[in-house]
């Protein structure tokens, strides 16, 4: 056998091919395969990577999991997700047939060294036989609590290294359920695997409008200029969900709104708004400016908690034309319960570019709709020379609306005059829309953030600074809603944008919350 | 000249919507989108009106004109403003005219609620007017939105003060040259394009339709274990699909066959990427124009590579062959390639990468030999673009010059020239 030179050069085979990007072949091992992830999102993200983009031919994917199937069973029930999940319908026959090749199933309980050592038997017959190359992913699509034995065991196994190719472990959310335990799964995860071997999910980042902020900010000269405080009021993010519970009661009480959605996807929105442009466009530079956004977050402790966040949970209301219970009669919810399906937060960011901008952020359950948006209100024109005529009062400010979902796009707002002989203005909205627009569809989330994965690009994954410098912000927050009394949890009606005294939290500023 | 030009209801293309005046094609197009609104109200449909870019397909005949007029309906997915269709009629009976057909095509998309609808300007151009065909054109374009020009047919010379016309405002040019009745002399036009329009980009259909070759050709060696056999490769084989005819010929679906020009693209991308350079020594070169087979021999160097990292690297000089032959295939589109072998030595150690048609167009059989051991063998999917409308779709998404195809073209040319192919 030919030696092999210690640093790989790329294939020159792919130079200036306009193939999309194509990861070297590899084996992804998800724990916990048999679970909701796997089915409604995983495995129809890699179908749809077959089928779109040319994964190699020797791509594979092993089940671990505890429940007793074959290879076949889970192959059966793989292609049942895709047909049901897949946003491309039917499955194509023939990519079918190569993609199942592939596909593998263990059996083993996550605790069990046994099942480790048939795992790294299993893993070394695909590289000789599917040519996988000693490359390997793990996803951990588990309950978070079985995080550190399943880490621990792949260290055990020397699954953590490959003496050929590389390794590469994915983490979902939640990540950590406070700062201390997410500082100790960061620990325990280090002791085993590189920081550049360790992808954190959040899946917010892998939606194309999320990644267009940047694109919005850095490619376009006309933005940048008054992207800061001498132009911005304030900024207003939005993410709100018509559903409910969905049958998670169990894990909702533990975790609420502001750690289901504050810490992880409320704050990248954030940092993707506020950060300074990067030096390059490179993993570590971009996640270095979101970690100095999230250092630069004016902590909220004590009375600023109180003044400057609201919780609440949903009651009783109407929502998509039926009526939902209250949040307290929800199955697996305790009827004293203090967790918050509604939060919203008034945030400050000391730095040069945004000091004394206030950014508003809000997320929630059973609210009219499910939209997340970016609003970024600029102020008012230093001089109203339309004050004498029938203009005045009708002239809103100008704002910039990043739509994440849906209606998936940008539209900025501005006045134009209405034709006529008189002077008056209204506000229209420039709108460029992504269906309409780019006509292609637009790839899941997971199917960019594993393709970015298999091709080592960290970029849209939280780097473990950034998670804890989030959790360290929100800290401060839970340990003062602890001490709170219950009488500090507002409800509000299902369906409706949230409980009054959201509204007159914004109200105090002169300002209103938009209806998005 | 627009006195002189002849007007009036000559020609009747059904297809290509109302018949109206040059000058009135803006009036016009503003009026269909007016009553398409009035349509929208009452039917409550969505129109989506786009603004991303100008589409200029220039057609020797009518026929041709109509059939991509239908091609249109497949870039379904594409962000077509505005298209402008050409009809250049070149017969010398012609006189002088200019006739122009407007209309608003619109496409349902993701429901039947929201249709997705581009304007289309068919121009038929006759004797003085075809010479002024680019100035003629310059005000049906939407302003500042990029301009690509897709000429159907063999490329024309490239002094042609038609093409040259149309190619100072065009973007990119695309080509098909599945279709050209001369493919060597066309493939040599085409190489010399990106000197003579510098600011133009150039695309060929025929490499989107070889890209799933090159991509499962690179794969073979993403894998380390195989990726020391790329620096041994010494010989190469192409085999493109003939219909079973002695003569050249064109087939009803527009393809020529013999058509060598997939099997050259492909057989000139290895070359550059492997670094060869033709031999000194010419004489076990072989070609026949007619028949569709060539032959070079090649010199390897191992400083012209960058395969390896390793100054252990023993892949060193020596000769190499590039081979391309035809295969009679009746039920296969001409041009189609069938068959690719790399064959690679290193130290003593022999390795054969293949793939090869498994009895359909969309399936391949992948294997990788060492020595006498089969160590891979894998039936692939070949996720083929045949599909005009999806290759075309293709080449609208890129927006710069693609250099690696630009540099295959002339790397062909330069082949062709050393069989001494090129007609004077």
């Amino acid at each position: 056998m030919p030696q092999r030179s210690v640093v790989e050069a790329p294939n020159p085979l792919r130079e200036g091919l306009r193939i999309k990007h194509s990861p070297e072949p590899c084996v992804m091992v998800i724990f916990g395969a048999t679970g909701d992830l796997t089915h409604r999102k995983l495995l129809p993200a890699l179908y749809n990577l077959a089928l779109e983009t040319p994964l190699p031919a020797g791509f594979s994917v092993v089940g671990f999991a505890r429940r007793p199937y074959t290879d076949e069973q889970f192959r059966e029930q793989a292609l049942e997700s895709i047909n049901q999940y897949s946003r491309q319908k039917p499955v194509n026959p023939q990519v079918w047939e190569s993609f199942a090749a592939g596909i593998h199933y263990l059996q083993s309980d996550f605790h069990s060294p046994a099942g480790y050592e048939k795992l790294n038997t299993l893993l070394n017959t695909l590289d000789h036989e599917r040519g996988t190359g000693g490359n390997r992913i793990f996803y951990l699509s588990t309950p978070p609590s079985q995080y550190p034995e399943i880490i621990q065991n792949l260290g055990a196994a020397g699954l953590n290294k490959s003496r050929k190719g590389w390794t590469r472990i994915i983490i979902e959310k939640p990540f950590g359920h406070d700062l201390a335990s997410a500082r100790e799964l960061n620990r325990q995860v280090a002791k085993v695997f590189r920081e550049e071997q360790v992808y954190r999910i959040d899946h917010y980042l892998g939606k194309e409008t999320v990644q267009n902020i940047l694109v919005f900010r850095l490619a376009n000269g006309i933005f940048e200029p008054v992207w800061n405080r001498r132009y911005v009021d304030h900024v207003q993010i939005t993410v709100a969900e018509n559903i409910g519970l969905e049958g998670r009661g169990a894990y909702y009480e533990e975790s609420g709104a502001i750690r289901d959605m504050v810490q992880n996807h409320v704050l990248q929105l954030l940092t993707l708004v506020a950060m300074e442009p990067p030096i390059a466009f490179d993993a570590n530079a971009v996640r270095d400016e979101k970690v100095k956004v999230l250092h630069a977050l004016q902590p909220l402790v004590g009375q600023d908690v109180l003044a400057q966040t609201i919780r609440a949970q949903y009651g009783p209301g109407w929502v998509g034309g039926r009526q939902v219970p209250g949040y307290t009669e929800e199955p697996g919810v305790s009827p004293t319960s203090t967790t918050e399906t509604y939060v919203a937060l008034k945030v400050f960011i000391d730095s040069w570019r945004w000091a004394g901008v206030p950014f508003y952020l809000r997320t929630g359950k059973h609210l009219p709709k499910r939209v997340s948006e970016i609003a970024i209100q600029f102020k008012q024109a230093p001089l109203m020379l339309f004050k004498r005529s029938e203009a005045h009062g009708q002239v809103e400010p100008n704002v910039l609306t990043l739509r994440i979902q849906p209606d998936e796009g940008i539209s900025l707002k501005f006045g134009a005059k209405v034709p006529g002989t008189e002077m008056q203005i209204r506000s229209v909205n420039m709108d460029f829309f992504y269906g309409s627009s780019f006509f292609r569809e637009q790839p899941e989330a997971y199917e960019r953030l594993l393709l970015d994965c298999m091709l080592g690009d960290s970029t849209l994954f939280t780097r473990r600074d950034e998670v804890e410098a989030a959790w360290a912000f929100i800290q401060g927050i839970l340990d003062e809603w602890k001490n709170e009394p219950r009488e500090t949890i507002a409800t509000y009606e299902s369906g409706s944008w949230g409980p009054q005294v959201a509204d007159e939290f914004i109200w105090r500023d002169n300002r209103r919350w938009r209806r998005p | 000249m627009t006195n002189d030009i002849a007007r009036g209801p000559g020609v009747r293309l059904p297809w290509a919507g109302k018949i109206v005046n040059i000058e009135e094609v803006e009036t016009q197009l503003s009026l269909l989108w007016k009553i398409s609104a009035d349509n929208m109200r009452t039917g409550q449909n969505v129109n989506v009106r786009t603004s991303v870019l100008n589409l200029v397909i220039c057609a020797p005949d009518i026929e041709s004109a109509q059939h991509a007029s239908r091609v249109l309906r497949e870039l379904s997915s594409t962000h077509l403003a505005r298209v402008a269709i050409l009809i250049l009629d070149k017969s010398e009976e012609q006189p002088d005219g200019l006739w122009t057909w407007v209309t608003l095509r619109c496409f349902s998309m993701f429901s039947d609620l929201m249709r997705h609808c581009f304007e289309q300007t068919t121009v038929l151009a006759t004797g003085s007017a075809i010479r002024a065909i680019g100035n003629i054109m310059q005000p049906l374009l939407k302003p500042d939105l990029p301009v690509y020009l897709w000429w159907l047919g063999d490329p024309p010379d490239i002094k042609d003060p038609t093409f040259n016309n149309l190619m100072e405002i065009s973007n990119r040019v695309i080509f098909d040259s599945t279709g050209f009745f001369n493919p060597e002399q066309d493939i040599y036009t085409l190489a010399a394009l990106p000197d003579a329009y510098p600011d133009a980009a150039l695309s060929d259909l025929n490499w989107g339709r070889i890209t799933p070759w090159l991509q499962l050709v690179a794969q073979f060696f993403d894998t380390p274990e195989y990726r020391p056999y790329l620096a041994g490769v010494n010989a190469i084989e192409i085999e493109h699909a003939v219909i079973p005819l002695m003569a050249q010929v064109r087939t009803e679906q527009g393809d020529v066959s013999p058509n060598p020009a997939r099997a050259l693209l492909l057989a000139g991308w290895l070359k550059t990427r492997l670094g060869w350079e033709l031999a000194a020594d010419t004489t076990g070169n072989h070609h026949d124009t007619a028949g569709g087979t060539y032959s070079w021999t090649m010199e390897r160097s191992p400083r012209s590579t960058r395969l390896l990292t390793s100054p252990r690297s023993k892949a060193g000089k020596g000769n190499a062959s590039i081979s391309i032959r035809p295969q009679v295939q009746a039920e296969m589109r001409p041009g189609s390639i069938c068959l690719v072998r790399l064959t690679s030595n290193i130290e003593n150690k022999r390795a054969t990468f293949t793939i090869r048609l498994a009895g359909d167009t969309e399936h391949v059989f992948t294997s990788v030999e060492l020595g006498h051991e089969i160590r891979s063998k894998r039936l692939v999917s070949l996720t083929a673009v045949h599909n005009e409308g999806e290759l075309l779709h293709n080449e609208l998404e890129v927006l710069s010059h693609d250099s690696l195809f630009e540099q295959i073209l002339r790397e062909v040319a330069g082949l062709l020239e050393d069989s001494s192919l090129r007609s004077e």
